[in-house]
């Protein structure tokens, strides 16, 4: 009998969404388990490094976020077809990984002033992430080889966020949009983002 | 045929230890090559390389950047990644958990303020590093591996970031019986053991 796989994270995308889209994009059932802080404070105790998210799968629990999604990739197939091509897709998601924390900092900034400070760095960090991602991307509308990879969706979820941080960003890097593109044509992606829960981040 | 290796990075332990690490414990041969800070060879390959940074690997025609994707990738192909993809996966997430550590040992390093480094130095020892070590004993098994029953990454990634936290307390890891017995393991794994006696002292 096929794994079963418990996935636990809140109730946003952030860190679990990359993990939600390589289960669907690959078409394997998972439970989607969302916790809000209050059940977080229970749970902490049992969680590997007292962090979420989490995988659970064959009585083993998995965490850090990007072991995950990268496991979940190999499980479905979307990992890579060779050690190498894993590599490069691999160097893909380090590189797209350290804008993450940086749009949740500009994101959940409390402060007027703090939050302006944080867009500008923001700015200055994207432009030169996206620019060098634009030049080794491939240019069949998928960062590396000619199939759909875990890359992809990590660009897509983060183009999401950058979308709704300054519309229209991703026009300006052809290659990097052609791999959205190709992401959101995708038929399982595609329902899941119209039935997926609305949240902020 | 066995693809040629070479390595390309400051001449510093850095973000490039850990990979030469590997490739000393599984005995493959690699080229270690390294650049003084600010050398005009640096300028020069910068514009060349994939994301203009380093460290770099060159595999045959392919380069790699991306400290921990070239250690993951000479893991696997050296037999240290993990033998089933859930073992990679908890291998991967030890490896992924010393980031949160190397990150605060980073900024005490960086922190000019003498005032301001004995802050960040203290919180380390006081509050992060129990917590942290408390979780990552409870992670290592009594005969000093993370994975399973022999060695993999993991146990020597964990060795390796603790080379930046012994120089300021030598005995950090007492009470920690299981961590003790991963570092015992690596330092005297043959390949190892030769790399420690052989390998340039630097600074980072």
């Amino acid at each position: 009998m096929a794994p079963k796989y418990k996935f636990t994270y809140f109730n946003m995308r952030a860190r679990g969404e990359p993990t939600r889209l390589i289960f669907t994009a690959a078409g394997v059932e998972f439970e989607d388990v969302r916790i809000d802080f209050e059940k977080w404070k229970d749970l902490k105790e049992s969680a590997p490094m007292g962090q979420l998210p989490m995988l659970e799968v064959d009585g083993v629990k998995i965490c850090q976020s990007m072991s995950i999604a990268r496991f979940v990739a190999k499980e479905t197939g979307l990992a890579g077809k060779t050690n190498l091509e894993q590599a490069q897709a691999d160097m893909f998601v380090d590189e797209i990984s350290e804008l993450l924390p940086k749009a949740a900092g500009v994101h959940f900034a409390s402060d007027e002033a703090v939050k302006a400070e944080r867009a500008k760095e923001f700015d200055k960090v994207l432009e030169e992430t996206l620019g060098k991602l634009e030049k080794l991307s491939g240019s069949n509308g998928h960062l590396v080889g000619d199939s759909l990879l875990w890359c992809d969706l990590v660009l897509f979820n983060i183009g999401f966020n950058i979308d709704n941080y300054k519309p229209g960003t991703l026009k300006n890097y052809p290659k990097l949009n052609k791999v959205v593109d190709t992401v959101k044509a995708n038929k399982r992606v595609a329902a899941w983002i119209a039935k997926r829960p609305d949240t902020k981040f | 045929m066995a693809p040629k290796y070479r390595l390309v990075y400051f001449n510093v332990r850095g973000r490039a230890e850990l990979t030469r690490l590997l490739f000393a414990a599984a005995g493959v041969e690699y080229q270690d090559e390294r650049f003084e800070f600010g050398s005009e060879q640096w300028k020069e390959l910068k514009p060349k390389t994939p994301m203009g940074q380093m460290p770099l690997l060159y595999v045959d025609d392919v380069t790699l950047c991306q400290s921990l994707t070239i250690a993951r990738y000479v893991a696997r192909a050296t037999g240290l990644a993990g033998r089933s993809p859930l073992d990679e996966a908890r291998a991967d997430m030890i490896v992924d958990g010393l980031a949160d550590l190397e990150k605060k040992l980073l900024a005490i390093f960086n922190e000019k303020d003498e005032e301001k480094k004995g802050e960040l130095q203290k919180d380390l020892a006081g509050s992060f590093l129990p917590q942290f070590l408390g979780n990552y004993e409870k992670l290592a098994s009594a005969e000093g591996f993370f994975i399973g029953d022999s060695m993999t990454w993991a146990d020597i990634a964990f060795f390796n970031t603790l080379g930046w936290v012994t120089p300021m307390d030598p005995a950090v890891l007492d009470g920690f019986n299981n961590l003790a017995k991963v570092v015992d393991n690596v330092q005297s794994q043959p390949g190892v053991a030769r790399w420690l006696k052989e390998r340039p002292l630097t600074k980072m």
